[in-house]
């Protein structure tokens, strides 16, 4: 572990705080402008508003249409997001297409590893991070990233994808739990993805981010409720866990969604409280796809979780 | 890579079920219909089913409407949808399925396939009227044109079925208003459309003017060469760069 720490360009110390984390698809409100070629006016007032009380950002990599995988058609808009920083915040990709859980033979990471490490020397990115999942199959994405399949022999295949991808990359990798989202996921396989989250972050030798809701999520869609939602933790990897990330979740009619939608669960708050102390390593919790107005300005629903998170990672970075 | 059998034909088997329609009603009939071997058919039997038609539909919406592949084929191919006579989601339910589907590549790491010429190509196999062809040829040509106004460097190359020619400063095709159209073959009632100062552009003109736009291309078609000679060709196209469409 220590070997991939002395690779981490911008020194990331741990408790570095609260981050925020954004996806920014190309022709959304939020996003990036392609008539522009820059980051949109809504995403600017948020963060001139807000970026003073993050530690870090991410954001989420977007295919641009029909670009090809070239920094050249990303870095003026990348620019722009940048510009909108303070200098010494630290920032970190999430990546959509390194589709590390899938096992299609021919999925090629060489020019995707080659891409991202162009971004790299570009924008300094602290680490990449990437759920376990399923991105695309065949060439195809998919419409939310579906969970690896949990069998022995798949995972063989993803500790090849993510060892690979680790030693190709010029930052650390950060391998993110997968999402469960019901209604546009389907689970495939017998093992316990806690189990299959350990053993793949161990055999790969990789650092991991947890998301809250994909715990939640995960227990929940194994008929796990009440306190059992927070059952388990020591099956996880969690003194490799660097990140924890916290995004707008729901339960609507039986079934929990991995929202995005900023509005955070009490559940969420009381999970992360259980592994603030448990992970050794952590160096950050991200609050993922915020939601705000055209002004800038959170919504309502989501302020009073969202200062109880900051509240609770606060008193942890102290 | 070297990936084990069992864990391809897991994968393959997972995808015909997301993909194909009709094969998933069968296996829910029959588990076995796939062929897989048993250890496989029994993690596919442990899918939940009301999942997997959820996820099976999102992709199909998600096709339709070019979230996922980038080409919003209600909006780009309305008339050849229309003259498939059945719902959108039928449709691209079909499309989904076939073999020209299994085609499309537009990750980005590997040369891309667009879902609209997988589409319209698809669509030649299911319309037996020449002119619902012609359109179809129209609408996919057209589909095309609309990224390359927006995209100088496109993950697929845009001439690689003979119907979009680079020309100087843009992208040009001829095609027919009433059949579709192959390389090299003179329209009869010419359409040309194009690409010039990130603008598309489109509609009838007269042969000799599609012609001399062909003449600008790497490797002009016979007919063009024939019907308009290089100094004729070089007025029009002067006049057609005026107008910003060169």
């Amino acid at each position: 572990m220590t070997q991939i720490d002395a690779r981490i360009r911008r020194p990331v110390t741990a408790g570095m705080g609260l981050g925020v984390g954004m996806d920014l698809p190309w022709g959304a409100p939020v996003g990036f402008d392609p008539s522009t070629n820059r980051i949109s006016g809504r995403v600017s007032r948020y963060l001139r508003r807000e970026v003073e009380t993050f530690a870090y950002l991410f954001f989420a990599f977007q295919p641009r249409g029909s670009f090809a995988l070239d920094p050249a058609n990303y870095v003026e808009a990348y620019r722009s997001l940048r510009a909108l920083l303070p200098d010494e915040l630290p920032w970190a990709l999430h990546h959509t297409i390194l589709n590390l859980g899938s096992v299609e033979a021919d999925y090629d990471r060489a020019p995707i590893i080659e891409f991202t490490n162009a971004l790299i020397a570009e924008f300094d990115f602290a680490w990449i991070v990437e759920d376990i999942g399923i991105w695309s199959m065949a060439g195809v994405p998919m419409p939310y990233p579906q969970p690896p399949y949990f069998t022995a022999d798949a995972l063989d295949v993803v500790v090849r994808n993510v060892t690979e991808t680790r030693r190709g990359l010029d930052v650390p990798l950060h391998i993110e739990f997968p999402g469960v989202t019901d209604k546009v996921t389907i689970v495939v396989g017998d093992l316990d993805a806690y189990d299959y989250f350990r053993r793949l972050a161990d055999r790969a030798d990789a650092w991991v981010t947890i998301d809250v809701g994909h715990l939640l999520g995960w227990r929940w869609l194994t008929g796990h409720r009440g306190s059992g939602l927070y059952g388990a933790l020591d099956r996880l990897p969690l003194e490799r866990c660097r990140e924890l990330h916290l995004s707008g979740c729901g339960i609507s009619r039986g079934r929990f969604l991995d929202l995005h939608h900023g509005v955070l669960m009490d559940e969420q708050l009381d999970l992360t409280e259980l592994l603030l102390e448990r992970c050794p390593n952590l160096v950050g919790v991200t609050y993922e796809d915020p939601r705000y107005h055209d002004s800038g300005l959170l919504v309502e629903k989501a302020r009073p979780n969202v200062d109880r998170l900051r509240n609770l990672v606060a008193a942890w970075a102290r | 890579m070297t990936v084990p059998a069992s864990v391809t034909a897991l994968d393959v088997a997972v995808r015909r079920l997301l993909r194909d329609d009709k094969a998933r009603d069968r296996f829910a009939r029959d588990p076995e219909c796939l062929g897989t071997d048993p250890r496989i058919t029994s993690l596919l039997k442990g899918i939940n089913r009301s999942d997997l038609s959820r996820l099976a539909g999102a992709v199909v919406r998600g096709v339709a409407n070019g979230s996922l592949c980038g080409t919003d084929l209600q909006a780009s191919f309305a008339r050849t949808l229309l003259a498939l006579g059945a719902p959108l989601e039928e449709s691209v339910a079909r499309f989904v399925a076939s073999r020209e589907f299994a085609r499309v590549e537009v990750v980005g790491n590997r040369p891309g396939f667009p879902a609209s010429r997988a589409f319209y190509e698809w669509a030649l196999t299911q319309l037996d009227d020449v002119t619902a062809q012609a359109v179809a040829q129209q609408e996919y040509v057209r589909a095309l044109l609309a990224v390359l106004a927006t995209t100088k460097d496109p993950v697929f190359t845009p001439e690689a079925d003979g119907l979009v020619r680079r020309v100087p400063h843009g992208w040009v095709a001829v095609l027919d208003a009433n059949r579709q159209l192959n390389w090299g073959t003179r329209p009869l009632d010419p359409i040309a459309m194009g690409v010039g100062a990130g603008r598309m552009w489109g509609g009838r003109l007269p042969d000799y003017v599609c012609a001399a736009l062909l003449r600008m291309t790497e490797a002009p078609p016979l007919w063009a060469l024939q019907l308009v000679s290089a100094e004729r060709a070089a007025q029009i196209a002067a006049i057609l760069e005026a107008r910003r469409m060169l």
